[in-house]
């Protein structure tokens, strides 16, 4: 080891090496020249020659220790390859360039693949983890946007989860939590310094961190013991304890207080311990706290609870799914109809986490490896090119006296050095690339902040864009062997005519047209699946509506029972503290400036809690369901929805007026078919209600469900302990979000803002996965586009030259330059054209895949499809247009002259 | 009795020049008359391919080169002995009286 690198140093100081050695050879020779001189020799050169030997061959012997022949031999080739790079400087740049975009691009890609489908969840053993869901046997036929989970998970109830606890014990270890993921009353609220915030807490049986797998950060999880024990032990997530502890270590064992259960009241609990940072069990937003949930309060038919569970060492997931189809039995009800009884289905807790964005994320490596095998052909179709270009310098070094194995690893220098340059720049463009898509991935995807640059794939990548690249500079060697080297020398101008080479251009070219044109269908049907989306009529305006959600749990806000007259149910009537924080919200919100105007309502468009209501018409036994929404008499104006029929609601609509509602259009056409609505009236637990207006349906769930009949009544007449503000804007206002804040926190400390944003924010949130992945795949077949057509370019100028001579003639002959033109560009449009067809043809056939990733477009879509067609051919002919107009400058007599 | 000098074995030649410098630091051409006059002109050793075997010594460590004044102030290149060289050259060592005396083994048998 030591030797060479010895040799390697020697091998860059040869040159003062050598003359050390003469120096010190020629001393050795004047002391044997004056010993012979002393015995008085005659002879002393040729005896002193004898002696000491031939110095030109020591001196070539001792050269031999200062090189490392290969090592001479790459740097020479090295060297030579950087000269034909300097020589063809665009050319080389273009080839590392178009290579490093498709490294980089798959290097990113797959850094979030990777992040989302493979890299294993933070719990021990994760593949043993599987969550339990309730399955029924009949699922809804759903041919919608599977962009959304595919499969329904109802959680199972308390008691079938705690029949899985108990019979199942032998399969799988289970753990039951209730989430705060749309559940109320597993949520607490912390004060803050300066706010109320909810936390998005759960309950979980005291196993769940066993069950998991996962081991605290500081102090200790959950044990089965604090059930008994510790009742109100709780653990914390790293991020709240950072965030609200100041990241104390000496949390650990001291009392909390958290405002909790249904009336937020003020509880005390011990922390146990803190997670580490990577801890997370919910995905996309985690989880930050988990308090006991006691096993016996599971066993309840009414509440659903969640349940994970691990499978016992040795017990197959289908063992234990095979286990698992007795227990439902033995907690439903007998009598129901075999279609209406549930199964139990097991899914692996990865499959879970990832589901939503599994399909969009393969759509998008798929896409971007066409891009990285764009990039090879694009590559190698220029190296073919060139290859052809350089036969004739090939066979010069053959003719004098490169050996084939010289050639052979002269031109393998070349690749590799053009493959370095690349991965190089892909491995940039990847690590630049990578912590933006960290910010830019929409918030539905889970684990992004694990998104990271993966040296394994980049090297996988660049792996095989070298691979692609040797073997397309090699290609001349081989078929230089084939070439005789006197007829390539002889060939004039250096120009030859290969007509397999020429194949292979062709080819290639096509094939790349064809990765080119599946990309670029599969964006066109992306965009405009976005452009129909996000064009979907709303039925109000959003822009530059501020909202925030409030929900007044404290028990003073609650509903207060009057009392009847002895033996009747009594009727309830707002608590007058509800009453009052909604009155004092809207006037003290009214005086902010640059609000005009503000408003109520109990659901915010896209996001919130719609209550279902389901209602009938006096006398009648027919009912119908609806939206139920509990707004102010601004909430209509502020999101500019205007009556279709009669009145909405006024300041004379209050607690003593008769109970007035508006209903949708669609609720209306439901109720009352073709009645007209007005004056009707609507049946109640607690008296009727007649309908004043008729609004226009509200598209109130997503862009892509349709609107669900809806009812309004006016807050004055049944306030909500759900209040969501609705603050209409001036353009440019600022600090409004502040001032709402400060109201709230003014009116009572412990209520928190929650989710204060605006509507059009709203509103591109929900659609912000389809539009990071339309605008990722387009941008990526932007670039196959691009590729497509610098390798266009490429073969038609080549076809130009080749055909130089037999153009000159036709020039002669007195053709026209524009038929000559035609015909040069025939020769890269035409295989462009018939390769494009064959993408599409792709597309086509794989229609049924691509399906799930549109909304209200076919994906056999006639016109589009032409329309890509169209855009590949118009492109290719621009491309190959501008190469071809050299023909005109052949000059006849030149070329035919230089022959 | 001058019988006719044997030249060197090839791989011998380290080993001598190795030994040679355990007495003290020499140019090529002191190495040279000590290996003559030790073996008492028994050995002949082409006095130039010296030069080479020192450039594989040095590359691999077992000795080090400097430039120095010759008595006669002369500039010379003085080669010494390392500490790995005094290791190599007791591997070497032990590894020649081996072969030398399987060889005798071999010689006077039958």
């Amino acid at each position: 080891m030591r030797e060479w690198l010895t040799r390697l140093v020697d091998t860059l100081r040869r040159g003062r090496l050598e003359r050390e050695l003469q120096e010190e050879m020629r001393h050795h020779q004047q002391e044997i020249r004056r010993e012979l001189a002393n015995d008085g020799r005659v002879d002393a050169d040729r005896e002193a020659h004898l002696r000491f030997g031939s110095a030109a061959r020591i001196t070539e012997d001792a050269r031999d220790r200062w090189s490392i022949p290969w090592a001479a031999h790459v740097l020479q080739d090295c060297r030579h390859a950087f000269r034909m790079f300097r020589r063809s400087r665009w050319f080389s740049a273009g080839a590392a360039l178009t290579l490093a975009a498709g490294i980089g691009a798959n290097g990113a890609v797959f850094a979030v693949l990777r992040a989302v489908l493979v890299q294993p969840l933070p719990y021990a053993d994760p593949d043993r983890v599987v969550m339990v869901w309730r399955q029924q046997i009949q699922r809804p036929p759903s041919s919608r946007d599977l962009l959304r989970p595919v499969f329904q998970r109802p959680a199972p109830s308390g008691s079938l989860a705690y029949r899985i606890h108990q019979d199942a014990a032998d399969v799988v270890e289970s753990a039951t939590y209730l989430s705060w993921q749309g559940n109320l009353e597993a949520q607490f609220d912390i004060r803050l310094e300066d706010r109320a915030e909810r936390l998005r807490g759960a309950l979980v049986t005291p196993n769940f961190f066993d069950v998991l797998g996962a081991p605290a950060a500081l102090g200790r999880t959950l044990t089965v013991n604090d059930e008994a024990e510790n009742p109100s032990a709780i653990v914390l997530s790293d991020g709240l304890w950072r965030r609200a502890f100041g990241a104390d270590r000496g949390i650990i064992g001291r009392p909390i207080t958290l405002l909790a259960q249904r009336g937020r009241v003020p509880t005390v609990y011990t922390v146990v311990g803190v997670m580490p940072p990577d801890f997370d069990f919910t995905y996309p937003e985690s989880t930050e706290a988990w308090a006991i949930l006691p096993w016996r309060s599971v066993d309840s038919p009414t509440t659903g609870y969640w349940t994970v569970a691990r499978l016992r060492p040795g017990i197959t997931r289908e063992a234990a799914q095979a286990r698992m189809a007795g227990i439902p039995a033995t907690v439903e009800r007998p009598d129901l109809p075999a279609q209406y009884r549930d199964t139990i289905r097991l899914e692996p807790i990865g499959d879970w986490v990832s589901s939503d964005t599994r399909p969009s994320l393969l759509l998008l490596s798929g896409v971007a490896l066409l891009l990285l095998l764009i990039a090879c052909t694009t590559v190698a179709s220029a190296l073919f090119v060139r290859a052809t270009e350089r036969q004739r310098e090939l066979a010069l070094r053959a003719a004098i006296g490169a050996g084939s194995g010289r050639l052979l690893r002269q031109l393998l220098t070349e690749g590799a050095l053009l493959a370095t340059m690349g991965a190089i720049g892909g491995s940039l463009i990847a690590w630049l690339v990578a912590p933006a898509l960290r910010a830019l991935v929409p918030p539905s995807v889970p684990r992004a902040d694990e998104i990271g640059v993966d040296v394994w794939l980049l090297a996988f990548f660049a792996a095989m864009a070298a691979a692609t690249t040797i073997a397309a500079t090699l290609a001349p060697a081989w078929r230089a062997r084939r070439v005789d080297v006197t007829s390539a020398l002889k060939q004039s101008g250096g120009v030859t005519t290969d007509r397999s080479g020429a194949r292979w251009r062709l080819g290639l070219i096509g094939a790349q047209s064809a990765l080119a044109a599946t990309m670029l269908a599969l964006a066109a049907l992306l965009i405009v699946s976005f452009w129909r989306l996000s064009g979907m009529p709303l039925g109000y305006q959003g822009d530059g509506v501020l909202t925030v959600e409030m929900r007044l749990l404290s028990r003073k806000y609650q509903a207060v029972r009057a009392p009847g007259p002895p033996g009747s149910p009594g009727s309830y009537s707002p608590s007058p503290f509800l009453v009052d924080f909604q009155e004092q919200l809207l006037s003290r919100v009214r005086t902010l400036p640059g609000v005009p105007e503000v408003g109520i309502t109990s659901a915010v468009p896209f996001r919130g809690v719609d209550f279902t209501h389901v209602l009938s018409r006096t006398g009648a036994k027919r009912s119908v369901a609806g939206n139920a929404r509990f707004v102010d008499t601004g909430f209509f104006s502020v999101l500019r929805v205007t009556p279709v029929r009669g009145r909405l609601f006024t300041e004379a609509d209050t607690l003593g007026s008769p109970r007035v509602m508006v209903i949708s259009e669609s609720y209306a056409r439901q109720m009352f078919g073709t009645e007209d609505p007005i004056g009707q009236t609507i049946s109640a637990r607690d008296g009727t209600t007649t309908v004043v207006g008729i609004v226009a349906d509200l598209r109130y769930r997503s862009f892509d469900e349709d609107p669900y009949p809806a009812i309004y009544f006016p807050i004055r007449q049944a306030p909500s302990e759900l209040m969501c503000l609705v603050a209409r804007m001036q353009p440019g206002a600022s600090g409004v979000e502040a001032a709402v804040r400060g109201i709230i926190r003014e009116l009572d400390p412990d209520v928190p803002a929650m989710k204060m944003t605006t509507v059009d924010r709203i509103l591109a949130t929900s659609v912000s996965d389809r539009r990071f992945y339309t605008v990722a795949t387009t941008t990526l077949a932007g670039l196959a586009l691009f590729l497509t057509v610098v390798g266009l370019v490429v073969v038609v100028s080549r076809a130009v030259v080749e055909r130089q001579r037999e153009l000159a003639i036709r020039v002669a002959l007195g053709a026209r330059p524009s038929g000559l033109i035609g015909s040069v560009m025939r020769q890269g449009v035409i295989p462009v054209a018939l390769g494009a067809l064959a993408g599409l043809a792709v597309v086509w056939l794989g229609s049924r895949y691509v399906q799930q990733f549109l909304f209200q477009t076919a994906p056999r879509d006639w016109w589009l499809h032409a329309l890509v067609f169209a855009v590949i051919v118009t492109t290719a002919i621009a491309a190959a247009f501008v190469p071809s107009r050299r023909v005109t400058r052949v000059s006849a007599a030149a070329v035919l002259k230089g022959e | 009795m001058a019988a006719k000098p044997q030249s060197v074995l090839p791989g011998m030649l380290d080993m001598l020049i190795l030994k040679c410098l355990t007495i003290e630091p020499m140019h090529g051409y002191g190495i040279a008359q000590s290996l003559t006059r030790i073996a008492r002109d028994a050995i002949r050793v082409e006095e130039g391919s010296l030069y080479p075997a020192l450039q594989r010594l040095r590359q691999k460590g077992l000795v080090t080169a400097s430039w120095r004044q010759t008595a006669n102030n002369q500039r010379a290149r003085y080669y010494a002995i390392t500490a790995g060289g005094r290791q190599a050259l007791g591997e070497q060592q032990a590894g020649f009286d081996d072969l030398v005396n399987a060889v005798r083994r071999i010689l006077r048998s039958a």
